[in-house]
């Protein structure tokens, strides 16, 4: 080798990358910590060492066991997915304020499932369908709704960053008005129903329509990180990512679809939660690391313990009574995400 | 090895932005396209590098058509460096020089990566967040980016290449010297480097080929003397341009 | 048609199409739905009851219990945390994953069938009795003071049969920026008017619905009915009889804009039955005083 490249020595200063390493086990660390507080934590009293030595009374194991541990999960897996897709999102759209939403997913899955609260009834599902009816149907409208954006801004061999968010704006207001319109179809029972599911709430957690959405969270999530380098590489601008070998259209489809089903299955439970998605990225940059590998990671450990803690504050705070876990969610990432648009505008 | 391009044509809806342009770009030589703006030189870039595809004509990287090549294999035979983009989030330059990074070993390429990082001048500013840097630092990364996404050229490897668009655009111009001599030395190893420069004597001290364009066709290529030549200079840029020989120099100097 | 259909499947899956059986234990209540705490209280049962939800709001003893929620959004780690020996619940009490949750702990649930007339109010106050084993003596007077409350109201509604009218009576549940919110046919609205035996001013569709000011001037309501919070929301009285849809119909234009506790209004609990008999009387002075 002619060594033109490499005659100067080379004394590495690392960063030591073990160092995003370290970070994201204290991270893990953290959640697992919320993880505990939220299982011995509610308004049924639960005494932890009562609980080590399996002294827990019929109704206490049932609360433990059927009503916590599912509703903690959930949240776990929730404010994970939301994270990871709300990294994903931003990265791909090389915008700091991209969420899921963006994409229409929420719209998506709340016209499913206003479609299926009002109509529903009329169709004659198998009993042991009737669970997870809802839940497919929101998944159902999160997916149709985002191909439906993914086919619409593919034009020809590229399609820029500002088509798809323009056609998402508009795809936003159509699943808009055809939730205006079953909203109007409804009855008061079921608007009530309607406006319920779309405040968002963890406390409709069953492990039968928990595990189905944890296959497909977690699929979702695989999916995602396998894109960490590509994103990466997306950075320096479409056009350069494509000459350094990303398919870039085939990447942008990859990431939005699967970014649709798994925040639709979450939010297909959940119903819909604000501002997770646009605050856990950067709250994860600040803490860990811009590159995607460490980023989707942390956006998940972050992700998950804020949301099982925002759930435990939710169902601590005004008991025996829960506050919408969307209020605190937005309390929290209200100021935040001013601060985000303040700190922009500086720059 | 070499690029060929044949009879390429390009057009957006009606309007044609390059016209049967035709061309061999060897490896080992420094080849400066240049020419007034709207003459297509980006596009022709654009083109070779795939971003484009041709309404008609074919383009051949080292003998296999572009079209049965993927982006990843397109990748390991050249690399661009294209003009500065924004970056949303705050990556380092080293986040930024590691993307180059594809295979092989991981702490070999952290050694070429300093060793080019020092050549370029950009060593000192490895950790630092790139949106703070300027045009000119900014344009040096970039560089060492696109120069890291090659393999260590040597002699006996003849079949990469360099694509820079208006590299030296933000340098001073020890700077712009510099990279143009580092794209020299490239050169001598084996790569083949492609610019699109602005600066005429920069193309007469540096370049082994010139191609030169007007409204999207080359009106002229070849050596060095033999394109960069008063009539033509004047002809393409509608201006009156002349050119002298430097005989200490031993180059073209052109003036208006 | 459809809510009737979807009332009827909900109560099958709820399994309780009748009134449920009386409960074991009915020491510690947790009540969902104000009409039913409401009942407990008539029944001079009040010292069992625990915790209620957030519709529970009459009387302003009940507001003080501790809250479990909404009618429709309970918490079940709330409902259980009060340690309650039997949930007393409305029809439309849920989510359903929720009272699945709690009757696998092993809580009773008893719901309360729903049915929007006079009789249906009583059957409610009865079978409420039944299941928390309340005092007879209580039962007796309180459903001896509906019973009369009920031929008061079959005699008014005699006496309005005699006389033809064409009185109407429209219920508004809200003035979004001055667009009323009215109830049209299969709402607890209509029932109300037709437990009074009063026309409703809107027959032509189902559900609540927005009316635009045209309509609404159009349909002319000689009555409107408006639940107190509503009124304070729309910014008072006297802001309501200025809005445009309202202001050019008869009831405005007569000064016969009522407010009326929204939960007697609605609730079909036993203050409804005393609602009910108001409105008829004012239909009838209606009648009696126009020409």
């Amino acid at each position: 080798m002619t060594g033109i490249d490499s005659h100067i020595s080379a004394e590495i200063t690392t960063e030591k990358p073990a160092s995003h390493t370290f970070k994201l086990v204290v991270m893990a660390f953290v959640l697992a910590l919320s993880i505990g507080f939220a299982l011995i934590t509610g308004a049924v009293s639960i005494d932890i060492r009562a609980a080590i030595h399996g002294e827990l009374s019929y109704v206490q194991n049932e609360v433990l066991q059927n009503i916590r541990a599912p509703r903690v999960l959930l949240a776990v897996l929730t404010g994970a997915i939301l994270g990871i897709a709300g990294a994903s999102l931003q990265g791909l759209f090389r915008n700091p304020l991209a969420d899921p939403g963006l994409i229409g997913v929420s719209s998506g899955a709340a016209l499913g499932a206003i479609a299926m609260i009002v109509i529903g009834e009329q169709i004659n599902m198998p009993v042991a369908l009737r669970p997870y009816a809802l839940p497919i149907a929101a998944i159902f409208g999160a997916f149709v709704v985002t191909s439906l954006l993914v086919t619409l801004a593919s034009h020809k061999r590229t399609s820029s960053v500002m088509h798809i968010l323009l056609v998402g704006i508009a795809i936003n207001a159509i699943a808009g008005v055809g939730i205006g319109i079953f909203q109007y179809l409804s009855d008061d029972g079921q608007l009530r129903t309607l406006t319920f599911w779309m405040m968002g709430s963890l406390g409709r957690s069953t492990w039968t329509t928990l595990i189905p959405t944890m296959f497909l969270i977690v699929f979702s999530t695989a999916t995602l990180f396998k894109s960490s380098k590509d994103l990466d590489i997306m950075q320096l601008g479409e056009p350069q990512a494509q000459y350094m070998g990303v398919e870039v259209n085939k990447l942008k489809k990859k990431i939005i679809l699967s970014t649709a089903i798994g925040v639709g299955a979450a939010v297909s439970i959940t119903g819909l939660i604000g501002f997770v998605g646009l605050v856990v990225p950067h709250i994860t940059r600040l803490l860990i690391s811009v590159r995607h590998t460490p980023l989707l990671i942390g956006s998940g450990i972050v992700g998950g313990a804020l949301l099982a803690a925002s759930d435990l504050l939710a169902r601590v705070l005004m008991t025996p009574a829960e506050i919408p876990i969307s209020i605190i969610t937005s309390a929290v990432g209200a100021p935040f995400f001013l601060w985000l648009v303040m700190r922009i505008r500086v720059q | 090895m070499s690029v060929r391009l044949e009879n390429i044509t390009y057009k957006i809806g009606a309007q044609p932005i390059v016209r049967g342009a035709s061309t061999l770009i060897k490896s080992g030589h420094l080849t400066v396209i240049i020419g007034p703006n709207g003459a297509g030189k980006s596009t022709l870039v654009k083109l070779i590098c795939g971003e484009i595809t041709p309404n008609s004509g074919a383009i051949f990287l080292n003998d296999t058509a572009l079209s049965l090549l993927d982006l990843k294999a397109q990748a390991r035979i050249r690399s661009v460096m294209t003009q500065s983009t924004s970056m949303a989030f705050d990556f380092t330059v080293r986040d930024i020089l590691e993307l180059s990074w594809s295979k092989g070993s991981f702490s070999s390429f952290q050694a070429r990566m300093c060793g080019l990082a020092e050549k370029n001048e950009v060593r000192h500013l490895l950790y630092q967040n790139f949106r703070t840097l300027s045009g000119g630092e900014q344009q040096r990364v970039l560089f060492t980016r696109a120069l890291l996404q090659i393999d260590e050229p040597s002699t006996s490897r003849d079949d990469q290449y360099l694509f820079l668009d208006e590299p030296t655009a933000h340098l001073d111009i020890k700077h712009e010297l510099h990279t143009l001599q580092l794209c020299r030395e490239y050169t001598c190893a084996g790569l083949g480097v492609v610019a699109v420069l602005h600066d005429l004597n920069l193309a007469a001290r540096f370049a082994d080929q010139i191609i030169l364009m007007k409204s999207g066709e080359i009106v002229s290529q070849g050596q060095t003397t033999d394109v960069l030549t008063a009539k033509h200079l004047t002809e393409s840029y509608e201006t009156p341009i002349d050119v002298l020989f430097d005989a200490p120099k031993n180059r073209l100097f052109i003036y208006t | 048609m459809i809510r009737a259909f979807g009332l009827a499947l909900l109560a099958v899956w709820q399994g309780a199409v009748a009134c449920p059986p009386p409960a074991t234990d009915s020491s510690r209540l947790a009540i969902s739905g104000g009409s039913i705490t409401e009942i407990v209280y008539l029944l001079n049962e009040s010292a069992k009851i625990v915790a209620a939800d957030r519709t529970s709001n009459y009387p302003t003893a009940a507001t003080k219990l501790p809250s479990i929620g909404y009618v429709r959004n309970l918490s079940a780690e709330g409902v259980l945390s009060i340690e309650p020996t039997l949930i007393l619940a409305e029809n439309d009490t849920g989510p359903p994953i929720v009272l699945d949750q709690l009757r696998k702990t092993g809580v009773e649930i008893a719901i309360i069938p729903e049915q929007m007339d006079a009789k249906g109010i009583i059957s409610k106050v009865e079978c409420v009795a039944s299941v928390i084993n309340a005092d007879p003596k209580s039962t007796a007077t309180a459903t001896a003071k509906l019973a009369q409350d009920l031929a008061v109201l079959e005699r008014l509604k005699n006496a309005e049969r005699q006389v033809e009218t064409n009185i109407t009576v429209a219920v508004i549940l809200g003035l979004d920026n001055g667009q009323p919110t009215v109830g049209g046919i299969n709402t607890s609205a209509n029932s109300i008017l037709e437990m009074a035996g009063a026309t409703n001013a809107f027959e032509s569709f189902e559900g609540w619905k927005p009316v635009p000011a045209e309509s609404m001037l159009e349909a002319n309501p000689d009555i409107i009915i408006m639940p107190i919070r509503s009124v304070k929301m729309a910014g008072g009285l006297e802001k309501i009889l200025s809005m445009q849809a309202i202001k050019l119909t008869n009831a405005a234009m007569n000064n016969r804009v009522i407010a009326i506790d929204g939960m007697a209004l609605l609730g079909f609990g036993p203050r409804t039955l005393g609602v009910a008999i108001d409105i008829a009387k004012e239909n009838q002075s209606f009648s009696d005083s126009s020409p």
